[in-house]
């Protein structure tokens, strides 16, 4: 009845595609309004008072809602089960990716075990105080109320969230749709008690406003306590990660998942703001047996806190309670299981865990493999670990997580801009994400006061994670279609290459060939150079990765024609690359090969209207972390014995002044720099030369200066290119995608100039990427 | 009024009301995005700027 994805004879099965915006929204909000509200309300106003713990959950919330907004925007692009492994497999490659999947696997098995010890807990509670528990306490010969009593409770908790466990597992593996609706009906439940609870604590301050006396003193242990109580309520937001492993299974998942994900973070932050409320209201000073302030009253119970509080809050409070427990810890159960099984039913599918994970009951098409998997991990830590200390356990792994999903969505949306395609995309990008990780950190930092258990237990996972992952997963992995092939790569000489400039050009095809050969070689010359030829083979996605090397052909012909120019005089290595996107296919072979200059062809104004020079070339200007040279029209073996500069200022100006130089011809050759004064002051040359000297050789002796006033800088250039061979322009360092809009100045000459054009760009180095950044 | 409960009620309602407004803001955003055809994060940008 099951199927291993082996068996290649016969398609592999998929998840069932099933689940609405309601289930995927109920899923997030079933995770999110469980355990961890009940269990960290007591601790958390213990530890921070009255209005510590209204203001832990509102914060929390507003930093839960900039992580989901990461997680909307991955989710909308990257609609797959496996959630932030996914995330980071795509941002980041394996190792990373492993380690998101490890971690994830870990804190939902965790969180899941957190909420059936909750659920036993409550349940026990209640029927012991209805007496039901009084035969068994007798059977054993101990009075119902002694201590021998609370530690046969102690086990029975312990066998009543194993069975619970195993009933959620049992629904688990039933299928995605039944899982969607019967947590959907549970959460449904869950909400509406616990909404409840908070109305009733609007009613009882209107009743008796003096119960606002409770939020004196408002802060009494000081601020620095809200750190500690929002790590370790955390957990109780972390429910936009159970949609995100939903992604095989949602309709419209592009629409329906973001949607999900910001719906269930405002309506839990809503409820839990209530909630916390009602909670400081819920008992009035000086009633019987409260004693001292309210909130210390509260939090002597820890954990159990909040239940002694709705108890004297409402009729029936005990047992309403109960039932909102009941549901909720259900609930979460339901969620966090079924997001641990996809997470580790993603590492299987990839071979990073053995191929059992991945394996798929046909009948029901659930990944029953990885939901055993995760089975075994939930009933041992509900069977062996204290709740408090599981439940930052689950907190530090969800914010470390969290962190890691949040620079996923800086990394993907800077080099995967042209490739993906977007449901949702973040406002006030990178921002959000950056705060929220600076937030993360410090959290995670903090709870050491909570646990130091906690601090112990996620170091050891993580550690495992790696031992597994360079032993096991490292050679096993499988390719996905979002990584770069390298189909061919030769080394063409035997020399040394220490102290050599490595120069990149790419080649696409003949004719691209034949414009590169002599600027390249001019170039090398001067650097001192040798140089990778390559060419990136962009196969469309309907094409198998087999049959990549068809494409080959055009590409195989250009780097023959350069190698015939350029062998003799240069060390040369080619390298043929499969890639879906040929722009990140580059800037990954840059990275790969250090390569300290980039030249590439250009054919000219592109009638694409969203984008400057190209869906290629726009990418590689971008984000190539090296100094790039684009030629237009530089073909055959023309000399140039003239070549204007436009400078601006900027170091991009400095590596023209530089390139032009070199491609000038060496005797009679002569480079004009060049500035147009708007009325905002022009350049002083001998200023900005002697400031760039040191990084770029800008030799003197055939430097012109040139100024001239005029109202169109555009105008003034062309009308000056006209007397000159050549054009060699710096391009502008705006961020990411701010280029979209409109050309900028030297983009604009670079498509209307009659003669060749050269465009340069610098590499702006680290500290001028992370200016650019925030 | 003390001043710790001035903050946090200031801190809280800024809060919840963010929260909101961001939800509010992105289901807009997913809905425009969506009527007019999913595409890259480049194309889609560029979209908005040119008050598509």
């Amino acid at each position: 009845m099951a199927s291993s994805p082996d068996s290649s004879s016969n398609p592999t099965p998929e998840l069932s595609r099933e689940l609405s915006l309601f289930h995927v929204t109920m899923m997030g909000l079933g995770m999110m309004i469980g355990a961890g509200v009940f269990l960290g309300m007591g601790i958390s106003i213990g530890e921070a008072g009255p209005g510590g713990v209204v203001l832990t959950f509102a914060l929390n919330g507003l930093l839960a809602m900039l992580t989901a907004m990461s997680f909307a925007e991955l989710s909308s692009a990257i609609p797959r089960a496996g959630g932030a492994y996914n995330f980071a497999r795509i941002g980041f490659g394996r190792g990373t990716s492993f380690l998101a999947g490890w971690m994830e696997w870990f804190a939902s098995s965790v969180a899941g075990s957190m909420y059936a010890l909750t659920f036993a807990i409550y349940t026990v509670r209640f029927v012991g105080e209805l007496h039901w528990l009084d035969g068994l306490y007798n059977l054993a010969g101990y009075a119902p109320g002694s201590a021998e009593a609370e530690s046969i409770d102690g086990m029975i908790v312990k066998v009543v969230a194993v069975v619970t466990a195993i009933t959620f597992i049992y629904i688990n593996f039933r299928g995605a749709s039944e899982t969607g609706k019967i947590g959907a009906f549970i959460t449904m439940g869950q909400t509406l008690f616990v909404v409840t609870i908070g109305v009733f604590g609007v009613i009882a301050v209107i009743k008796d406003p003096s119960r606002l006396e409770n939020f004196t003193p408002f802060m009494p242990e000081g601020w620095s306590k809200l750190l500690i109580t929002m790590g370790f309520t955390y957990v109780a937001f972390e429910g936009y990660e159970v949609i995100a492993q939903a992604g095989d299974e949602a309709i419209d998942p592009r629409r329906n998942l973001p949607k999900a994900m910001i719906y269930s973070v405002c309506i839990v932050t809503t409820i839990y703001i209530l909630v916390a409320f009602a909670t400081v209201v819920s008992v009035k000073i000086g009633t019987q047996g409260v004693e001292g302030p309210a909130w210390q009253w509260i939090g002597s119970f820890g954990e159990k806190g909040f239940g002694e509080a709705v108890a004297r809050l409402m009729p029936f409070g005990n047992f309403i309670l109960t039932l909102a427990v009941i549901f909720s810890s259900t609930s979460a159960l339901n969620a966090t299981i079924y997001s641990a099984t996809r997470a580790s039913y993603a590492l299987g599918r990839d071979s990073m865990l053995p191929k059992f994970f991945a394996f798929i009951h046909k009948a029901k098409n659930t990944p029953y493999g990885a939901l055993l998997a995760t089975s075994v991990l939930v009933l041992i830590v509900t069977t062996v670990l204290p709740t408090k200390d599981v439940a930052s356990s689950a907190s530090i792994m969800f914010l470390f997580l969290f962190f890691m999903v949040n620079l996923c969505v800086i990394k993907i949306r800077r080099s995967m801009a042209d490739e993906l395609t977007y449901g949702f995309l973040m406002p006030l990008f990178p921002l959000l994400p950056i705060v929220a990780i600076i937030c993360q950190v410090i959290l995670a930092v903090w709870l050491i006061h909570m646990s130091l258990i906690a601090w112990i237990i996620a170091p050891i996972w993580i550690l495992a994670g790696l031992a597994i992952y360079w032993f096991y997963a490292r050679s096993r992995a499988t390719t996905t279609e979002d990584e770069i092939l390298i189909l061919e790569e030769q080394k063409h000489h035997e020399e040394r290459l220490e102290g050599k400039y490595p120069i990149m050009v790419a080649v696409a095809n003949p004719a691209n060939a034949s414009q590169l050969i002599q600027s390249t070689y001019r170039l090398c010359g001067a650097k001192n150079a040798h140089v990778e030829l390559i060419h990136m083979v962009q196969v469309p996605d309907q094409v198998s990765l087999h049959d990549a090397e068809k494409y080959t052909h055009l590409g195989k012909e250009g780097l023959f024609e350069v190698m015939l120019s350029l062998a003799l005089h240069f060390p040369i290595s080619t390298t043929i690359r499969y890639c879906r996107n040929v722009a990140r296919g580059i800037v990954s072979a840059i990275r790969e090969k250090k390569t300290k200059m980039l030249v590439l062809g250009w054919h000219g104004a592109t009638h694409h209207t969203l984008f400057n020079l190209g869906s290629k070339i726009d990418p590689i200007i971008e984000q190539s972390p090296c100094n790039v040279v684009v030629l237009k029209g530089c073909g055959g073996n023309k000399v140039f014995k003239s070549a204007l500069v436009p400078i601006a200022g900027g170091p991009n100006g400095a590596l023209a002044l530089e390139i032009a130089s070199i491609l000038t011809a060496p005797d009679e050759g002569a480079v004009t720099a060049f500035s147009v004064d708007t009325g905002r002051g022009a350049v002083d040359f001998d200023q900005f030369i002697e400031a760039n000297s040191k990084k770029f050789n800008i030799p003197r002796e055939n430097l012109k200066t040139k100024t001239v006033k005029a109202t169109s800088a555009i105008k003034a250039i062309l009308a000056e290119a006209k007397d000159y061979d050549l054009v060699v322009l710096g391009t502008t360092h705006k961020p990411l995608l701010a280029q979209t809009g409109r050309m900028s100045l030297p983009e604009k000459i670079a498509c209307r100039s009659p003669k060749p054009v050269v465009m340069v760009k610098s590499d702006i180095g680290v500290r001028s990427w992370i200016r650019r950044w925030i | 009024m003390d001043k710790d409960v001035l903050i946090g009620i200031i801190l809280t309602a800024a809060a919840l009301l963010t929260v909101i407004t961001m939800a509010v803001l992105s289901r807009a955003s997913i809905e425009r995005i969506a009527s007019d055809g999913c595409r890259t994060a480049r194309q889609t940008l560029k979209g908005k700027n040119n008050g598509k």
